[in-house]
């Protein structure tokens, strides 16, 4: 039978699952679930770095939130997670001193006293041997002379199944009144243990601690728990893990906000395992007041940085004034850390994400987002306080580093920190190299300070800068499976780099740096491996863009840098397929037939979704005209090919000019995101509105240069117009031919008005022209314009 | 004004419209918030409401741990009314079907069932334990011990006619065609485990528009939420909870919903802040109420930060901009007039969603009133 269970640490270490659940959950069903929680906060500077594994749910980026990181995390993310913390390792120690036998295993003692269900020691003690004959620390305590320990661990047990609910499925038993009755005398018999004049000094304050918890369980009796508490668990060391833990649950109940506050705060500062608790149930508003409690400078530091660790806005009068108390203190490293975090958030996710910092119209096009002139300018406004704020940030840190102590790396490593972002990579150098530590995080950090150093200080077209870089970032990648947030670091660092190259104009590495980094999410809406290859250059990049990325991936020997670069690709097909698809837009057939040419035949049968949508004849076939497909399927090459020849069919031989138009037309219409063979144009289709779909037009009026093409022959399809209208030009052409032009024309007029308004569809001129001019037509009797004949 | 004239003359029409027979309409709210706050119960009542939807818990997929867990459990001493039919609801998240297989799905079943099981009588002797201090603080009670005892008996008997009360069980999920077959494994799982309940669950928008895509799942009846139609995160958006275009887009549906169908209603409000024209958070109306002097007005229902502050958790800039949205009374009337062509189920529940919101307050019910009036 398997008796320890790995149930969580904090879990069975009597900080009990109904506390946990009282804390905001946040899920919705009929609401929306508002948590986004920081997926694309941009960071350098690592929030780790103190090596307080504790400290981890008060990070500025917050890596709790594994599941929703769109980063891919490691699968085994919990590994990050702390498996123990040192307050449990402090009470194991003190049980193993009490036990005085060397061989007791530490992990069978933490089997034993946390992991294991009170059931499945109680219900077999008549079995010790046959179900805990392994355990050093069962048999330690079966020995003579440790009755006294064995029995108080069986009073452990027989009150977890009071105060803790292991599993989260379990619900709390209806009859409660059943269970105060149980509670109520556990509370007896713990009582009279107590009043025992043999209990040891180590037994006695353990016996309070479980009739103090018990009592908290058992709604809190405020005054018997605060008597408990200052009679036996009170006198002990500060350090003690008991008197900390039983501080946890007496300040629940201590009636004085100030004396509850900075109880809070001490029960903060020792229990590593209680910490997300006990900020959460510390009242910020009390913590200045409390503050004339707090005995010592670091017990002030304590208070200022529970009332701050969550603060999202600007932390520095707290910093100031912790560094005034206690330079020193540890608790600086985390405000610290958060303070730069944020500097990086507010100055540079928009930027390095590729998401500059200026407002486009499409965010306040609407009537109801009209706003002033200068509102255009707030993003200045934003960058100029932000700068000014680091520097305060910077000065008064500067100002503290003669007085740091312990703290001193730390500090140099954020001062540096704060001149990169500042772009002063001298000053930064100086403050990196005076770090003397030595430890991994460390090292970790000022790697990443190196990858900045070079991309603000060298020259990013020279090989050996290129080489500098790629070797930093190779070792970034190799550690990351093994650091906290370490896909999202690496990333992050590939998207800075790819922000340097880009303003250089190297922009074909700076797509291949971003799509390296594999940032989905990055523009929210993708998450096709596919189109993740590409996504950089549809989006941002030119037609030369995409071909100087060609030729980087088929050069035939690459530096390390473009090894780095090139190495997801096996060939440069995908970017092929894309230069001959943006030229394809822009109109320019003749050129994009010449890039899809270089593509093997069953490229689009065998790749990505094209077969899907590339499988109907977009020259014969609208769908709208006729509800069975063709099956006739196209590539690509076929298609652009077919236009080529339909163009010079209609250039030579007039009578035939209407029915090649006509194709042309249908194909060009087909090609739109009203037709069947979109993917000619796009790699994605909405209904939720196009125009939100494939450039999400929040910031960045840049989109429109590239994507002009893809706005006027994608979204609108203009080409389609040209054609249809040519048909209805052309001498040549029949009636019928014409009044199927015609009525594609007013059929394109009604498609743009819904798609682009909520209001009904109101017939244009084309629906009138169609009406007017061809309804004697056989075209007209079998498709008549209903929305003109209603009105 | 223009579009908001032509709205009510749409529903004038609608609702003089001969065709549709009399409904059988009878109000309900969602109660949906985790520690629904006592002095809400007057608006149920004062409304006549037939049913209450209880939250019960959420079942959501823990990513660290790699299985699914119940979360957002229902605290509550709120006594539930003393005749209308609670119904209780639980809400699972359509990624934690994604993580589950079949085996998964029945075992998910069992540990939900226990839970609603376990949960429900945890209800009912918290309403035992209110009507229990209600009788005895009536001056009228004797105290001696056997009055005591039959203040006991009554009480109890009050829980257990509560528990009689419920006759249905509502499942509610966004899920997708690629969940559709592990959900309604589910719902099976759960009418197997429950067959003293009908089991509902909830229908979105977009399941009732593509029933043949998203499927129709295997429960006596759905209930439609009209609501949360447009996209949240956009800032081009005017309102995502409710606006007529949008929802009408869904309810031009030619053939009837498979099932019967009853009907929720939004009665909320939210703030929906950006940053940049990027979505930050939504902003809950009593953050909202408490803040909202830190916001310049600039139009319908916009508005601008005028200053740097810290927001619910989350750094507002100066210029940031909230959209304030809350469902408009003529678009909902408006809708109602579609609805009342494709909705024929009899009874028909209209569930308000949710007590708690100030649109659900007292000072509302001729509003809520008047909604229940147009669809009869």
């Amino acid at each position: 039978m398997k008796i320890f269970r790995a149930y969580k640490l904090w879990c069975a270490l009597f900080v009990s699952l109904p506390l946990v659940c009282h804390s905001p959950v946040r899920l919705s069903a009929c609401l929306f679930d508002g948590s986004e929680g920081d997926d694309l906060r941009f960071f350098m500077f690592r929030p780790d770095l103190a090596g307080e594994p504790a400290w981890m749910p008060f990070y500025y980026t917050q890596f709790t939130y594994f599941g929703r990181n769109p980063y891919e995390w490691p699968r085994d993310a919990s590994k990050f997670e702390p498996k123990t913390y040192r307050d449990v390792e402090a009470l194991l120690d003190d049980w193993l001193r009490e036990i005085k036998d060397p061989g007791v295993q530490q992990e069978d003692l933490r089997g034993l006293l946390l992991d294991t269900q009170p059931d499945s020691l109680l219900h077999h003690l008549h079995e010790l041997p046959r179900f805990f004959g392994k355990n050093t620390c069962v048999s330690a305590l079966q020995k003579p002379g440790r009755e006294a320990l064995w029995e108080y661990l069986l009073w452990v047990k027989r009150c977890e199944a009071y105060s803790a609910y292991p599993d989260v499925w379990e619900e709390e038993p209806a009859d409660q009144n059943q269970v105060a009755r149980e509670r109520d005398s556990l509370v007896l018999g713990l009582k009279q243990r107590l009043q025992s004049a043999q209990l040891t000094p180590f037994l006695q304050p353990r016996y309070a601690f479980l009739l103090l918890r018990l009592l908290w369980y058992g709604n809190g009796q405020a005054a018997e728990m605060e008597d408990l508490y200052q009679k036996y668990l009170a006198p002990l060391p500060d350090s003690a893990v008991l008197r900390n833990w039983a501080l946890h649950y007496v300040a629940q109940v201590t009636p004085d906000s100030l004396e509850r506050a900075y109880r809070f705060s001490l029960a903060f500062d020792h229990c590593d395992s209680k910490k997300l608790r006990n900020e959460q149930l510390f009242e910020n508003r009390f913590a200045k007041a409390a503050l004339k409690l707090a005995k010592t400078p670091h017990e002030k530091a304590t208070l200022l940085t529970l009332a701050e660790i969550d603060n999202p806005g600007k932390s520095l009068p707290a910093i100031r004034q912790i560094i005034s108390l206690a330079p020193g203190d540890r608790y600086l490293q985390l405000l610290v850390g958060r303070e730069v975090n944020k500097l990086e958030d507010w100055l540079y996710t928009l930027e390095y994400l590729g998401k500059s910092g200026t407002l486009h119209h499409s965010v306040l096009g609407q009537d109801t987002w009209e706003t002033d002139d200068d509102y255009y300018d707030l993003p200045k406004k934003w960058r100029s306080n932000d700068l000014q704020y680091l520097r305060q940030v910077r000065q008064t840190l500067l100002e503290a580093l003669p007085r740091a102590g312990a703290n001193r790396d730390f500090l140099q490593l954020a001062i540096a920190q704060l001149f990169l972002l500042d772009h002063q990579p001298a000053s930064a150098r100086k403050y990196a190299d005076a770090v003397q530590g030595k430890n991994f995080l460390f090292e970790l950090q000022k790697r990443l300070l190196q990858i900045n150093l070079i991309l603000q200080t060298q020259n990013l077209s020279a090989t050996t800068t290129q080489d500098q870089l790629a070797a930093q970032l190779r070792w970034l990648e190799a550690q990351r499976d093994n650091i906290l947030a370490g896909p999202r670091s690496f990333a992050l660092a590939l998207s800075l780099c790819a922000d340097f190259f880009e303003k250089k104009g190297l922009v074909a590495e700076a797509a291949l740096l971003r799509s390296r980094g594999n940032l989905r999410g990055y523009f929210g809406d993708y998450s096709e491996p596919y189109y993740l290859q590409i996504c950089q250059l549809d989006r941002r990049g030119s037609p030369e863009a995409v071909r100087k990325t060609i030729q980087l991936i088929e050069k035939p020997t690459h530096t390390a840098f473009e090894r780095l670069l090139t190495q997801p690709y096996r060939n440069a097909w995908p970017f092929y397929d894309l230069l001959g698809t943006m030229l394809l837009r822009e109109g320019q057939v003749a050129e994009a037939h010449a890039v899809f040419s270089h593509l093997p035949a069953d490229f689009w049968k065998k790749t990505y979704d094209f077969a899907y949508y590339l499988e109907d004849d977009p020259f014969g076939h609208v769908a709208v005209l006729e509800a069975n497909r063709s099956f006739d399927s196209y590539t690509k090459t076929t298609a652009t090919a077919r236009l080529l020849e339909l163009e010079k069919a209609a250039a030579e031989d007039p009578a035939q000019a209407g029915a090649c138009y006509l194709q042309l037309g249908n194909a060009w219409y087909n090609f739109s995101q009203f037709g069947h063979s979109w993917m000619m144009l796009a790699y994605s289709w909405s209904s939720s509105g196009i125009l939100h779909m494939n450039f999400y037009p929040s910031v960045l009026p840049d989109y429109a240069v590239p994507r002009l093409g893809f706005e006027r022959n994608y979204c609108r399809a203009e080409k389609a117009e040209l054609y249809y209208q040519k048909v209805l030009r052309t001498a040549t052409a029949d009636t019928e031919t014409k009044a199927y032009a015609a009525f594609m024309l007013a059929q394109i007029d009604m498609e743009r008005q819904q798609a682009t308004s909520d209001d009904n569809y109101r017939p244009g001129a084309y629906a009138k022209a169609y009406k007017q001019a061809y309804r004697e037509t056989n075209f007209y009797k079998t498709h008549p314009c209903a929305t003109i004949e209603e009105m | 004004m223009y579009r908001l004239c032509c709205l009510a003359l749409l529903a004038t029409c609608f609702s003089c419209a001969p065709a549709a027979p009399p409904l059988d309409v009878r109000p309900a709210f969602y109660c949906w918030e985790a520690e629904p706050s006592y002095q809400n119960d007057a608006v149920p009542d004062s409304l006549q409401a037939s049913r209450l939807y209880l939250r019960l818990f959420d079942v959501a997929w823990d990513p660290v741990r790699q299985k699914p867990y119940p979360a957002g459990p229902f605290q509550s001493s709120w006594r539930w009314g003393k005749t209308a039919e609670p119904v209780p609801v639980v809400f699972i998240t359509n990624e934690t079907l994604q993580h589950l297989d079949s085996a998964g799905c029945a075992d998910l079943a069992q540990r939900m069932s226990r839970k609603i099981e376990a949960r429900l009588l945890r209800l009912a002797s918290m309403e035992r334990d209110v009507y229990y201090w209600e009788l005895l603080e009536d001056p009228e009670q004797d105290t001696l011990y056997n009055a005591t005892q039959r203040l006991i008996d009554t009480a109890a008997r009050r829980s257990d006619a509560w528990m009689s009360r419920i006759r249905e069980l509502q499942i509610d999920c966004d899920w997708t065609a690629g969940t559709r077959d592990r959900f309604f494994y589910l719902l099976t799982e759960l009418q197997r485990l429950h067959p003293q309940y009908a089991l509902s669950c909830t229908i979105r928008l977009h399941q009732f528009r593509q029933p043949d895509q998203t499927g129709v799942p295997p429960v006596a009846r759905g209930m439609l939420m009209c609501y949360n139609v447009g996209d949240l995160k956009d800032p081009a958006s005017t309102n995502s909870i409710f606006n007529y275009s949008e929802a009408s887009k869904y309810l031009q549906n030619k053939k009837p919903y498979p099932l019967p169908l009853d009907l929720a209603l939004p009665a909320f409000r939210w703030g929906v802040l950006f940053h940049l024209g990027q979505f930050q958070c939504l902003v809950p109306e009593e953050v909202w109420d408490e803040q909202k002097d830190q916001f310049q007005a600039l139009g319908k229902n916009m508005y601008r930060a005028k200053t740097d502050f810290t927001l619910n958790g989350h750094y507002v800039r100066e210029g940031d901009l909230l959209r304030l949205e809350e469902p408009s009374q003529e678009e909902l009337l408006a809708v109602i007039g579609l609805l009342r062509r494709q909705i024929t189920a009899q009874p028909l529940h209209l569930a308000f969603f949710h007590v708690g919101s100030t649109l659900c307050s007292y000072e509302n019910i001729p509003r809520l009133q008047a909604l229940v009036r147009a669809f009869r």
